[in-house]
């Protein structure tokens, strides 16, 4: 969760391999109420139980729901999460950011002191703390996670506002006496937008990733709705009797987040090629 | 290093407030939980507890208990005959071991790893290296640690499935929880290295007929480490997060347990302690990284002063 290492990424067919996949995920996910699909919450308490099969290609819980139901409906609400949460913390982390990157001087190396002293602490726990005495809803869900996964958007940002700031196109607008506030939107917002949508990509994984450590401590999604990691979760109590019913969600849990990084670090590559090219 | 700690102490307090706050107004309290209590007996509790004063009064008669020697961390509200450093002690001995362990493995196998891909840069060894280390990345805690469980306790029967007594115990947790800083630390290693590799340092030392292994671990590797020491503070974060779902997958009584439960069972002065031990151990460990790295990278000494 902490650190962006660039993956060992030469050739884009792991971008084109990772966007094909993910293109199928979110449009399963998409189309999922359209599918002929079993409810996912139609309870059979007398089939109880069963391993994968050509009835059940991903097999049943306990109580006998359909697990492909359950993980397809799973991957709306995780993908749904992992969306949202890195809207919220693009939001924070590119207003910070800006700011941060604009005034610069003292206030730059305060703010971004900050951002260094929030890199350290197990953020995690303030997400715990807010999802058990302020309500586990989805709000709090969404908020929480973008609170404390902004740290490294408002780092770039600033960066890249910082270099942007003595252009001589934006001298000119300063010259003429624009406000600050539209200066950001219309000079420095469409032209820290590539930086900003590449992070947000691999800003995705790490929300989803998160949501699913929230409720496998049965403090994310709430029943009757299901994320990966709640299906994850209600599996591994059961693991040693039925393991398909963590392998199968893990399994593709991790195969998602494994492309959305990527992805992410395809287009990080091809970004940073244009920008130097060799 | 004075301003440092200075900054450390600041953070602590900056911790403490923002918990204390949050806890006070957040709806609820630690006695809602108890259906059957009159309510007068609430009333006395809350007023023993001093809940009813300002949260500021609260906070400054905190704090005075803190400033003592040893400092007091008072009693647990919901488990009244013990006090919270009887709780957290033992459960601290439990997760620091096990964080210690899984941070063990995470540099004495992610290192080297870091360091063989590199050498074999884009060759098989690359590969397969940089594969692992992906997958410790992807694949998640609660994923990987039943995992685990499964090929290595019920399967081969090679260790035992759970619990916290003996060493042996502590091999699959320490091991699920090392997988994702192993992961990272490879893939800096390896990233550092390689530039390193191809730089003026390494050339120089080519040059004078030095052996490939005297280029690479003598001249090579302590540069390659210097991105490695400012994360052990961010991974040590992410070792007491991840130790909160190790902790449940092994029923393992750790002091991530003793947060979740606190917090459900609104045991202020639990949670309390809890947050002040992890914020110190976090604090102690970001200055011992600082302090690491200005011994091993002359360029970070010249940058502070």
């Amino acid at each position: 969760m902490s650190g962006a290492v660039s993956l060992p990424i030469r050739k884009s067919w792991t971008l084109r391999v990772s966007f094909a996949f993910l293109l199928l995920v979110g449009g399963l996910a998409l189309a999922t109420p359209y599918l002929d699909l079993a409810d996912p919450d139609a309870q059979n308490l007398e089939l109880g139980p069963t391993a994968p099969s050509t009835e059940h290609w991903f097999g049943t819980d306990p109580l006998g729901r359909d697990l492909l139901s359950r993980t397809l409906y799973g991957a709306r609400i995780s993908l749904l999460v992992g969306l949202v949460g890195t809207a919220v913390a693009v939001g924070i982390g590119v207003l910070y950011g800006m700011l941060a990157g604009w005034w610069g001087g003292r206030a730059d190396l305060l703010m971004m002191r900050v951002v260094d002293l929030l890199y350290g602490l197990p953020y995690m726990f303030f997400v715990i703390v807010l999802m058990v005495w302020f309500g586990r809803s989805m709000i709090n869900l969404f908020i929480g996670l973008g609170a404390v996964s902004w740290l490294t958007m408002a780092r770039i940002v600033r960066g890249q506002v910082l270099s942007l700031r003595g252009r001589d196109y934006v001298l000119a607008a300063r010259a003429t006496g624009l406000p600050t506030r539209v200066i950001l939107r219309k000079h420095i917002l469409p032209n820290i937008a590539a930086p900003v949508l590449v992070y947000a990509t691999l800003t995705v994984p790490r929300v989803m990733l998160e949501e699913a450590f929230l409720s496998f401590l049965g403090l994310g999604v709430q029943p009757p709705a299901a994320s990966w990691g709640s299906l994850i979760s209600e599996g591994a109590v059961l693991f040693r009797e039925y393991p398909w019913l963590v392998l199968v969600p893990g399994a593709i849990l991790s195969v998602t987040l494994l492309a959305l990084n990527f992805f992410g670090d395809g287009l990080r590559d091809r970004m940073a090629a244009e920008d130097h090219p060799a | 290093m004075l301003t440092r700690l200075l900054l450390g102490v600041l953070t602590l307090l900056a911790i403490l407030v923002a918990s204390f706050f949050l806890q006070r107004i957040a709806p609820g309290g630690p006695f809602d939980l108890e259906r059957d209590m009159p309510e007068a007996a609430r009333q006395a509790l809350i007023r023993e507890w001093g809940l009813d004063r300002p949260v500021p009064e609260q906070l400054g008669l905190y704090l005075k208990g803190l400033c003592r020697f040893p400092p007091d961390l008072k009693r647990s509200m919901v488990q009244p005959d013990y006090t919270v450093w009887e709780i957290v002690g033992p459960r601290l001995q439990v997760s620091a071991s096990l964080g210690f362990a899984a941070l063990c493995i995470a540099l004495v196998l992610g290192i080297p790893l870091g360091v063989l891909a590199a050498v074999h840069d884009g060759k098989m060894a690359d590969r397969v290296t940089m594969l692992v280390a992906l997958t410790g990345v992807a694949v998640p805690a609660f994923v990987l640690g039943p995992l685990l469980k499964w090929i290595f306790a019920l399967e081969l029967g090679w260790l035992p499935e759970s619990r916290w007594v003996g060493p042996a115990n502590m091999v699959l947790p320490a091991f699920t929880l090392a997988a994702l800083p192993l992961a990272t630390a490879a893939r800096l290693v390896r990233s550092e290295m390689g530039t390193i590799l191809r730089g003026d340092v390494v050339r120089t030392a080519r040059s004078q007929g030095l052996s490939e292994r005297r280029v690479v671990f003598v001249h090579a590797l302590p540069g390659a480490l210097v991105p490695v020491i400012p994360w052990l503070g961010p991974a040590t974060a992410s070792l007491v997060t991840g130790s909160v779902v190790v902790e449940r997958i092994f029923d393992i009584p750790g002091l991530g347990t003793t947060f979740i439960d606190g917090a459900f069972n609104r045991d202020y002065t639990l949670v309390m302690g809890t947050v002040i031990v992890y914020s110190i151990l976090l604090i102690l460990m970001n200055l011992l990284t600082d302090g690491l790295l200005v011994l091993l990278d002359p360029r970070a000494r010249s940058a502070r002063s």
